[in-house]
């Protein structure tokens, strides 16, 4: 025993039949596009016009002519899908504090000393976040990321900076005209403007931790409050080119906009395996040869000799085999697959 | 309001709370806000859905579509828990300092099957919005909710605290991680009725089992058999390597008797992958996790230097 609404056609009054793709809901009977979702009725939702079919294809011909992980099978290549969609994503201009310690060693005379150093800083980013969580993949996710890294804060307005992006366009110009040439899905965002809100917070403290944190000191403490001051929805095309070859299916997917690849998913050839697996025994010499001067008398004796220099002595072996256990595991890895991501 | 009945069909107007009577039948409609969703089944053929998938796994052999067996296919309506998070975490160094913090956040959607027997699918990302309410009219086996609401929050707990503790590790570059969390509000968006198609199917000796979500096609979960020349090259590229380590150290073994014990080791972890994938028995694979693995990958040399460089400093 729960409400059903009814949900009817704003022009004809016919009822509507509703999935959970859609955003507008054509009316079965007169063929009007409902706004099904009070997204359209909001300020700041764009979107961004796509290039057609016909040229994502050309562009991926292209790729193919030119790749040489393709060389020797260009011809087995065999397109079986082409699918583009528009993915909501959520931008926001988040600004905010953050505070970190960190541990740096300073070298006074012949002793070295562990400081810890305090600081604070401001930060004021653009960030992006995918709207709808099921859709996220791995494309979606480095377009996100692709965003992030070309946006710059060049205007006060989230609008400005996202119009000399990528050339948005209100939703509301999107009269039914327009709608049927598109022919691309829309997918429906599933964050609400109040949960995008936080979620870009949560992106924006990551961010502040992927440009702050120091790649080489050792960190101790590190805290990012943010505030999302600006957002916008913005439909974005994505397309993914699926295609056969050697008994297995790869794909790569567009910035549907620019013409640009996000990413590449392909095919291991054999030359590749062969070259990790060369890397991945060169990995192994190493750590075998680094590893052999602490059981060699020799070695030890010299250590001995070398007095408080030694000390450099010691370490240098157990660094060179490192390195190669490290080279050896990571490349033992990569033998192991049959698929390798190009982004 | 327009209501229209769960039991005849019928439309009319109502008001905003309290019970009404259906005018045409006399069937009692409770008036107030459902939190129970259910989404319409779009999918109505799983299996060419699932065949699809299954040939994009590189280690599946290519004639699954053909030669399987199907033994079950059914579509069962699984209820799960969405939540909206706000969880904020306070990272902190593992066993050997405790004294690094550093603070994590998860603020997203995230939910958890209502049903004893689905963990693959927590956090599963179905869509939130587009719903429907729920009306206990489904096409398929409608599975009833075993967990409670609090239980369901237990496990979202511990599945976020993981969640965390990878993006601590990730941004802060510390190995061992625990993570407490100081703030861990969940808000109940409600509890959806989800068409998920089960399948079982037959392949060889082994029976293979998979999820296809009824409502967009995705695949959350899916065995597949591995294909025994992908089996073979593993075999070899992972005895070749493990062959290296001893060969490399018997030579080196003049030199040192420790040249044996680093080769060896290296080759025992630079085998492993292929090793692993040559002896496991069935392959597992979900769409929605797809290529995290991939994704996730790194160039060994830039993390070799990194941790030199952390360690020279």
């Amino acid at each position: 025993m729960v409400i059903i609404e009814v949900l009817r056609c704003e022009h004809c009054g016919a009822p509507l039949d509703v999935t959970p793709e859609d955003i507008i809901v054509v009316c079965h009977y007169c063929g009007y596009p409902n706004a099904y979702d009070k997204v359209f009725t909001e300020k700041n939702v764009f979107f961004v016009e796509s290039l057609p079919k016909k040229e994502i294809l050309r562009l991926f011909w292209e790729r193919v002519k030119k790749d040489s992980d393709y060389s020797g099978i260009r011809g087995r290549i065999k397109v079986v899908k082409v699918e583009g969609v528009y993915v909501p994503f959520w931008f926001g201009i988040v600004k905010g504090q953050g505070q970190m310690r960190y541990v740096v060693y300073e070298n006074k005379g012949n002793q070295t000393r562990a400081v810890v150093k305090s600081r604070k800083f401001n930060m004021e980013s653009l960030v992006c976040v995918p709207a709808r969580r099921s859709v996220y993949d791995i494309a979606v996710e480095n377009l996100a990321l692709k965003f992030e890294r070309y946006g710059y804060l060049s205007f006060k307005r989230l609008e400005d900076t996202l119009r000399y992006m990528m050339d948005i366009k209100p939703i509301t110009e999107l009269t039914p005209d327009k709608w049927g040439n598109l022919k691309l899905t829309f997918l429906n965002a599933d964050f609400g403007k109040e949960y995008a809100r936080i979620a870009l917070q949560d992106r924006a403290s990551d961010v502040a931790k992927e440009r702050r944190v120091p790649d080489d000191a050792e960190l101790r403490f590190f805290r990012f409050e943010g505030e999302t001051l600006d957002m916008a929805l913005v439909f974005y095309p994505l397309w993914k080119v699926y295609y056969d070859v050697e008994g297995g299916t790869y794909f790569v997917a567009y910035d549907g906009h620019r013409g640009k690849e996000v990413l590449a998913v392909e095919p291991v050839r054999i030359w590749r395996k062969v070259w990790y697996a060369l890397v991945s025994l060169l990995g192994i010499s190493l750590a075998g040869l680094f590893s052999s001067l602490y059981g060699n008398i020799g070695y030890w004796k010299a250590l001995s000799d070398a007095g408080k220099n030694g000390l450099g002595m010691l370490v240098l072996p157990a660094l060179g085999a490192y390195i190669g256990f490290e080279l050896a595991r990571g490349y033992g890895r990569k033998v192991a697959r049959d698929v390798r991501v190009e982004k | 309001m327009k209501v229209r009945c769960p039991h005849c069909g019928a439309e009319f107007e109502a008001e905003e709370a309290g019970i009404v009577v259906c005018p045409y039948c006399g069937f009692q409609i409770k008036l107030g806000e459902s939190r129970t969703f259910t989404y319409p089944l779009r999918v109505k053929n799983p299996w060419n859905v699932l065949a699809s998938f299954i040939r994009i796994q590189r280690l599946s052999p290519t004639d699954v579509e053909w030669k399987a067996r199907i033994i079950e296919r059914e579509l069962l309506y699984v209820p799960f828990y969405v939540f909206f998070v706000k969880a904020k975490g306070v990272a902190r160094r593992g066993i050997i300092s405790k004294e690094g913090a550093g603070y994590v956040e998860f603020f997203n959607y995230a939910t958890v099957p209502a049903v004893e027997g689905f963990d693959e699918l927590v956090n599963y990302p179905l869509p939130v919005r587009g719903r429907r309410y729920f009306d206990g009219h489904v096409k398929g086996k409608l599975l009833e909710k075993t967990i409670e609401a609090s239980e369901a929050v237990k496990r979202l707990r511990s599945e976020i605290r993981s969640i965390l503790k990878n993006e601590a590790r990730r941004y802060f570059h510390w190995s061992n991680v625990e993570v407490e969390m100081p703030t861990f509000d969940v808000h109940l968006d409600g509890l959806v009725y989800y068409p998920i198609w089960r399948i079982r199917y037959k392949y060889g000796f082994f029976t293979y089992l998979a999820y296809v979500d009824g409502a967009d096609g995705r695949v959350p979960y899916a065995e597949f058999p591995v294909s025994p020349v992908k089996r073979m090259t593993n075999l070899s590229l992972g005895f070749l390597l493990l062959a290296s380590g001893f060969l490399i150290g018997k030579f080196l073994y003049s030199y040192g008797a420790t040249a044996p014990i680093g080769s060896v080791a290296t080759a025992i972890w630079a085998s492993y992958p292929s090793l692993k994938r040559a002896f496991m028995v069935k392959g597992r694979a979900s769409e929605h996790r797809l290529l995290s693995e991939v994704a996730g990958d790194y160039i060994p040399e830039d993390e070799v230097f990194k941790t030199i460089r952390r360690f020279l400093k």
